[in-house]
């Protein structure tokens, strides 16, 4: 054979190699799919299937569980659970409701916008006001369904039509973890920080250690992203600003603050960025980020998450979602991790103190969240489950599991979950900084936001901080103002169009209890219009005042600029 | 005769099942399927009168409510065309003429004239629940343009609706207005008293009953100085709404305020 012969022969048996593990593989995938497809559709019993991105640490086999004992209560049933890749969520779901192949049971949050939500959704409202018959023989026997969860379901209400689509799981709080075996070997005890300036002495101590280490180091005390700062910002300020929510911005009486009354608390002067309290409020996250990693605002999720796994950070701030998960992680790399709740400055802060107003409360929010499918071939088997998911025994045992917290009222709360249970006796939440008319996406946010890295990252100081945001304050919030009610105005047409099917419903139907429980939501949609109706209005008055009879400079610009006229055209004022 | 009358009974069926799943889509806002199944029962010879008014109405509404895209110029014609055939008498003509006010109602720019007449018809009609719904789409169009004339005009006519006794089912909805106008005027004493009315007359949700408290309870502590009402709406927020991260502030509020009456 000569040296081209054999070289063509070892070409064709490499090629020969490659296309039967081609072969191989592509006979799996078929073998795979018709394996799943076999046990879904050749089967006398109602299968349905369960979605979600949670690949967290127990979470799949806290759904099995439930799945197991559901499977044993209803024979004639089968749930198949379908976890999905975060990255390929979305676009696989969203194919799947446009194609009519939806899940039964469909994680929600990264699925479709709200507003295409009753589209592809059952709405549960009607069931979630009648008792679920899981909780027979528990406390919670007869309650509604809605009220045997922690927060009466209070955030998951569907705000275009006032109808619920979905319910969840458990509540998840945000706390700072940290790795205990490094903190015993820096500092010597297990003295944990409680107030800020523990906090700081600590993070100076790592430095410290971090510096005696030479070229084997360096250890940071804390581990951040940019998401991450962004969580510490708002616990922190907040702890300082609350107050703000009922001397300043309250405006409604009720103990809130709208992003708009943020606008107009500004416009009017009744607030200044340069005053000692909101520059306290951003001082403390500066002191702070001085002990994050460097470059931590370009730095994701994930990559934080490593550094404190590999042991390069002392500390993390994450949620209880995430415990299970690093806890697992932390004992393959050899330590503990412990957790502790944020150690905010107290009265006798000397730079912070004079402003504190405490720890804020923290909601008992409902999390991981399922939709009903409209594509569902067995929605009563479906509603069943979820109903299942949500009772007392199960809910409380599939939590154990996951190692999370329970979304129903009066279940236990395993061992590991405690220092994450929400803490309700708090101050109000601002929710987003005070120089921001909305979130990070809307102009004031993203203005804030490239102003902000560089003030706490130390390159300018807090008065040039102030001076870039005021720079286009009054103009980017008024173009934000105009967005908030633009989109208030586009959230009507969903209200009346569902109020529009309760009055066929009243007009047609010789079902008394249905006509019965038309009129009683044809009465809270058109409560919610008269809500709606009102907070547009003041809106419209408060900044039409402004304008007319500026108090102060900032509203003489505001009723200068072209958003404001936008504004005026929009609510009528042009014409008058 | 009997496969006759038999299949006779079997294509009504069909009209009526192809409108029921009409009103189906129609609520899911699958829009095409919608117009679709309502142009179907129109073009089935079988179907009774009731079913084609539905399906005419049906029609009507899609053409009102499609999101994108929604016609209420369009719609309102359909709606007129519609009272125009059935006559002021007919059972369904007070709906109709609220759709119709509310489809003048959602043009760019309203037809203000034409809306407030057909809202003043339904209003002045035997049905509590149309004429409640007709009051408060009314108000909310006065206030669309919230000067100081349009807030004092608005209040006059809530009031006296209230008064009437007009639409007493959405009794509720009044008050959201009314308190929210009256603290705009900033008469805040009128802006409590419809925020406790609202609270006694229900139909809001969880997340609406407390922000109705705690404005119960801000109004009368801050701002009329009343602090034994005060601490009674502090009480019931937090006995009420034990989840609300206002809950806590309540709590202190309630310990202060008992404290200061000591």
């Amino acid at each position: 054979m000569t040296p081209r012969e054999e070289g063509m022969l070892r070409s064709r048996i490499v090629s020969g190699i490659g296309i039967a593990l081609v072969a191989v593989a592509y006979a799996g995938a078929i073998w795979n799919m018709l394996r799943t497809t076999h046990e879904e559709q050749w089967t006398d019993r109602k299968v349905i299937r369960i979605c979600h991105w949670q690949l967290e640490s127990g979470f799949r086999e806290g759904i099995d569980c439930a799945i197991r004992e559901f499977e044993k209560r209803f024979p004639d049933t089968k749930v198949v659970q379908l976890p999905i890749y975060e990255r390929a969520y979305k676009q696989f779901i969203q194919t799947q409701l446009i194609g009519g192949t939806a899940p039964d049971l469909i994680e929600r949050g990264m699925d479709v916008d709200d507003n295409v939500v009753p589209r592809y959704y059952y709405p549960l409202t009607d069931e979630l006001f009648r008792p679920n018959a899981f909780n027979e023989g528990t406390d919670l026997a007869g309650e509604p369904w809605i009220t045997t969860f922690k927060d009466a379901l209070a955030s998951l209400i569907q705000p275009g039509n006032q109808e619920y689509y979905m319910v969840g799981l458990n509540n998840h709080t945000v706390r700072i973890f940290y790795n205990r075996t490094l903190y015993r070997r820096i500092m010597g005890h297990d003295r944990l920080p409680v107030t800020f300036r523990d906090l700081i002495a600590v993070c100076t101590r790592v430095k410290q250690y971090s510096d005696s280490l030479g070229p084997a180091g360096p250890v940071f005390p804390i581990a951040a992203s940019s998401y991450q700062a962004e969580r510490m910002r708002d616990v922190f300020s907040d702890a300082l600003l609350a107050s703000l929510l009922w001397t300043v911005y309250d405006t409604r009486f009720d103990v809130s603050a709208r992003p708009t009354e943020k606008y107009l608390a500004y416009v009017r002067g009744g607030v200044e960025f340069t005053s000692d309290e909101i520059r306290a409020s951003e001082m403390v996250q500066r002191e702070l980020a001085a002990y994050y990693q460097p470059g931590f605002m370009a730095t994701d999720r994930q990559e934080a998450g490593f550094a404190f796994a590999q042991q390069r950070a002392l500390m993390i701030s994450s949620g209880s979602w995430d415990y299970q998960s690093m806890r697992l992680q932390a004992a393959d790399n050899g330590f503990e991790i412990g957790v502790i709740p944020f150690p905010l400055p107290d009265s006798a802060d000397p730079a912070y103190g004079r402003y504190v107003d405490g720890q804020t409360a923290e909601e008992n929010r409902t999390g991981v969240s399922f939709g009903l499918s409209r594509s569902s071939r067995h929605p009563d088997v479906a509603l069943a489950f979820m109903k299942f998911l949500t009772c007392k025994e199960i809910n409380e045992k599939v939590n154990a599991i996951i190692g999370w917290i329970p979304s129903i009222r009066n279940t236990r709360v395993v061992d590991d979950m405690k220092p994450f249970l929400p803490v309700s006796e708090g101050m109000p939440l601002v929710w987003q900084p005070v120089t921001v008319v909305g979130t990070k996406w809307f102009k004031t946010g993203a203005n804030d936001l490239q102003a902000y890295w560089e003030f706490i990252s130390g390159v300018t100081t807090y008065e040039q901080f102030v001076a870039a945001v005021e720079k286009r304050f009054v103009v980017d919030g008024m173009a934000d103002v105009v967005r908030h009610a633009r989109e208030a105005d586009e959230e009507l047409l969903p209200i009346e169009h569902a109020r529009s099917a309760l009055a066929i419903t009243l007009a047609f139907s010789a079902d008394s209890a249905a006509t019965a429980a038309a009129a009683v939501k044809t009465v809270a949609l058109t409560s919610s219009l008269a809500a709606r109706a009102v907070d547009m209005a003041d809106l419209g008055a408060r900044l039409h005042a402004l304008a007319l009879n500026p108090p102060g400079e900032r509203a003489r610009r505001m009723a200068g600029t072209a958003e404001y006229r936008q504004f005026a055209e929009f609510y009528g004022f042009a014409a008058e | 005769m009997r496969p006759l009358l038999l299949s006779l009974l079997l294509v009504q069926t069909v009209a009526a099942a192809s409108l029921d799943s009409a009103w189906i889509e129609y609520r899911f806002q699958n829009w095409r399927r919608a117009d679709e199944l309502f142009g179907r029962v129109l073009r089935d010879r079988t179907a009774d009168a009731r079913d084609r008014l539905a399906a005419r109405i049906g029609q009507a509404l899609t053409v009102q409510y499609r999101m994108p895209g929604a016609r209420p110029e369009k719609a309102a014609a359909m709606y007129r065309a519609l009272l125009g055939e059935l006559g002021d008498t007919h059972p369904l003509a007070l709906q109709l003429r609220l759709f119709l006010g509310q489809s003048c109602a959602q043009m760019r720019p309203a037809d203000t004239l034409q809306a407030h007449a057909q809202f003043d018809s339904v209003i002045a009609g035997p049905d509590a629940l149309l004429a409640g719904q007709a009051v408060v789409d009314r108000a909310r169009l006065m206030v669309r343009t919230p000067t100081p004339e349009a807030i004092a005009a608005t209040a006059e006519f809530l009031d006296r609706m209230l008064a009437e006794g007009r639409g007493a089912p959405a009794a509720g909805a009044m008050h959201e207005l009314a308190a929210g106008l009256a603290a705009a005027r900033g008469d805040l004493r009128a802006a409590r008293e419809h925020v406790m009315r609202e609270l006694d007359a229900g139909g809001y949700t969880q997340v609406a009953r407390a922000t109705l408290l705690i404005q119960a309870a801000r109004l009368s502590e801050t701002a009329l100085r009343d602090t034994a009402t005060a601490l009674v709406y502090y009480r019931r927020f937090v006995s009420e709404v034990p989840w609300d991260t206002r809950a806590y502030f309540c709590s202190l509020k309630v310990k202060e305020l008992e404290g200061a009456k000591r």
